[in-house]
């Protein structure tokens, strides 16, 4: 579904950019707020990365990716909000590089795997569906609390994996 | 700390779904600004969360509910990568995809019809994947799983970018491989989509409009509906956007105004930040009024037509039919506003409603900050005797705007220290009238000697001060710059 998002948002159709924005967002922002630790920020710093990767999304080389390379577009974007350099980055109309993807495929398998069945249903769900808590609590006779208490455990125990295994891209921050 | 840390991880999981209780962002904000440990958390889950999500995706095709049936069983998970093998945990998805299948069509055929406003509470979702050539290692048949429109009760995904720049290039190079266009799909007769969170649909959209939620914006669109916990922001003077619910209640915001929220729990409840809205509101269920909230104070409608003006400090209710209660917040005073009247909730105004003059009136001034277009907070209304200090205002470049009633009137005549400007407010671009006039729609700015100044706005029920004139108004400030 991403990439033919990415195809539409290619050829300018505005809506499939949204939808992509809307897909990735909380993520994209959960990645700001944990660098710049004030939610005020973030806000404008996820808008600022959204505003690039809409200028920059012609040049997107793997539509399947978009996910990453939101990513790094939003690590770029707080890196020169440190620096005191986004304004004058954003009047010079610089292009951000993409970072390297985040987290390895494969290892993120192994790891997902890994997890006991009932929090990694929930996980997968909740990505790959969007399904809202009370939803992911219908579907599971769960309460909308377990169904968050499931999503918490099993970010911490996917991460705890990924950590484990090293060489996943999750021990090396930004620079 | 630790249970600090367990409780802050948990909220941010939530952040990250966008559950998170609004109220408990100062805490955990606090908590990030000292914590590397959750900042490092909350990163780590991003990050997966990402790659999950690219990860996912390539892997799951995902289809809306189509004319297909939920339950079928002629569609395939279909593993995309060939470098990979399929996991264990795809065909328990496949399952956990038919349960989701009926429980959501379980839930869409037991749902009241007024709740399934609008097919297209969002963009609609893409095409079923078409069927691509079948993987090395076919998969067992398992049917699509099911993606709802909007999770009921979270607030909205964060949405992105509030004022989009130029469209983006068109891509020189072929477009990637595309499957076959889907055709265009005739009106479906399967259970509608799980559209219970919209709201309400935009009738009419015109000019620079965003609709936001969390953290973000994106341009609005006529017949794009609106779900709990959304607004949207109109900009510029010309800008409109026409909000419209299930029962016919129709909310009209006009030029610079933002609504930073429209629920329904008790109640339609709509949160207008700043600017203008007009509604006329169709019998509402009893104990349950539509709810317009502003910074200051709160309408409480049942049924009628009435125009609401906000600012910072200031909100002005018209009611043009039928009968609204108004709720100042500062001291919880509140007032019935009956046909033809209007009251003003705003510290040093009387709360009293009072009839709707025939001629047009100028009702008080708000000085504008000309950098920003917004109302400088204090200053709104500008109080008789004010001092204005320009070595604390935000800027020296400024302009008073005249607010009158009805909203839009013929034109405006200033005179600053008693001298007329030629120039007459014929709020052409907008119905705003300000001492400095505007250029294309932005305020001019004035900045003002240091002295003490009055201002007069003499409003005129036709075009170019033609008319007899309304009623003026004046105000006296004294400027200073130390």
């Amino acid at each position: 579904m991403s990439r033919e998002l990415v195809a539409r948002a290619r050829q300018g159709d505005r809506e499939a950019f949204g939808e992509l924005a809307r897909l990735y967002a909380p993520l994209v922002t959960g990645a700001v707020l944990s660098r710049v630790g004030r939610f005020q920020d973030a806000e404008d710093l996820v808008q600022e990365t959204f505003l690039r990767a809409l200028r920059q999304i012609a040049g997107l080389a793997d539509p399947e990716r978009v996910g990453a390379w939101l990513y790094g577009i939003a690590l770029n974007v707080v890196r020169e909000h440190r620096r005191g350099a986004l304004a004058a980055a954003l009047t010079m109309g610089e292009a951000a590089a993409p970072a390297e993807p985040a987290v390895d495929d494969e290892g993120l398998h192994r790891c997902l795997e890994a997890l006991p069945e009932p929090l990694r249903e929930i996980f997968v769900l909740r990505h790959i569906q969007n399904l809202s808590y009370k939803a992911l609590g219908d579907l599971r006779k769960a309460t909308v609390t377990s169904v968050g208490e499931r999503l918490w455990k099993a970010r911490r125990l996917l991460r705890e994996c990924l950590e484990r295994k090293g060489g996943t891209g999750l021990s090396a921050s930004e620079a | 700390m630790r249970s600090d840390c367990d409780e802050t991880g948990r909220l941010l999981s939530q952040f990250l779904d966008g559950t998170m209780p609004p109220e408990r962002r100062p805490e955990v904000e606090a908590h990030l600004g000292r914590c590397d440990a959750c900042r490092a958390a909350l990163d780590a889950w991003s990050r997966i969360g990402v790659a999950a999500v690219d990860l996912l995706r390539q892997a799951i095709p995902v289809s809306p509910v189509g004319p297909e049936p939920a339950t079928s069983t002629t569609r395939r998970l279909k593993y995309r990568r060939p470098r990979e093998a399929r996991r264990a945990w795809i065909p328990l998805l496949a399952a956990a995809g038919i349960l989701v299948a009926l429980s959501v069509l379980a839930a869409v055929l037991s749902s009241t019809p007024k709740r399934n406003f609008g097919d297209t509470a969002r963009p609609p979702a893409p095409p079923a994947e078409p069927e691509a050539p079948e993987p090395e290692s076919p998969a067992p048949p398992a049917p699509q799983p099911v993606r709802p429109e909007v999770p009921r009760e979270s607030p909205p995904v964060p949405t992105p970018v509030p004022e989009l720049p130029e469209a983006p290039k068109p891509v020189p190079a072929p477009p990637p491989p595309r499957p076959p266009e889907p055709k265009p799909e005739p009106p479906r007769k399967d259970p509608p989509r799980e559209t219970v969170a919209a709201l309400a649909r935009l009738e009419q959209v015109r000019g620079n409009v965003t609709v936001h939620g969390l953290s973000a914006r994106v341009p609005a669109k006529a017949a794009q509906t609106l779900v709990a916990g959304e607004g949207l922001v109109t900009s510029g003077r010309g800008s409109l956007a026409v909000i419209v619910f299930p029962d016919g209640t129709r909310v009209e915001a006009g030029p610079d105004t933002e609504i930073s929220k429209i629920a329904d729990a008790e109640g339609k409840r709509i949160v207008l930040d700043r600017g203008f809205v007009e509604a006329n509101v169709t019998p509402q269920p009893p104990g349950r009024p539509l709810v317009l909230a502003t910074p200051n104070a709160e309408a409480r409608v049942l049924g009628t037509t009435l125009r609401l003006f906000a600012e910072h400090e200031m909100t002005r209710l018209e009611v043009e039919k039928g009968r609204v209660r108004l709720q100042r917040l500062s001291d919880q005073k509140s007032v019935e506003v009956l046909t033809g009247h209007f009251a003003v909730a705003a510290t040093g105004i009387d709360l009293a409603p009072r009839a709707i003059p025939s001629r047009p009136a100028v009702v008080s001034f708000t000085l504008i900050n000309a950098d920003t277009e917004q109302p400088i907070a204090g200053h709104d209304p500008i109080k008789e005797g004010a001092v204005l200090n320009l070595s604390k205002l935000p800027t020296r470049n400024l302009n008073v705007r005249a607010n009158v009633t009805p909203r839009k009137v013929g034109s405006v005549r200033f005179s600053l220290d008693g001298v007329e400007s030629p120039k007459v407010e014929n709020g052409t671009t907008g119905p705003v009238y300000s001492l400095a006039g505007d250029m294309n729609g932005k305020y001019n700015a004035w900045v003002p000697a240091p002295g003490a100044h009055t201002v007069t706005a003499t409003p005129y029920p036709e075009p170019d001060a033609k008319g007899p004139p309304g009623t003026a108004l004046s105000v006296t400030f004294r400027v200073v710059a130390k």
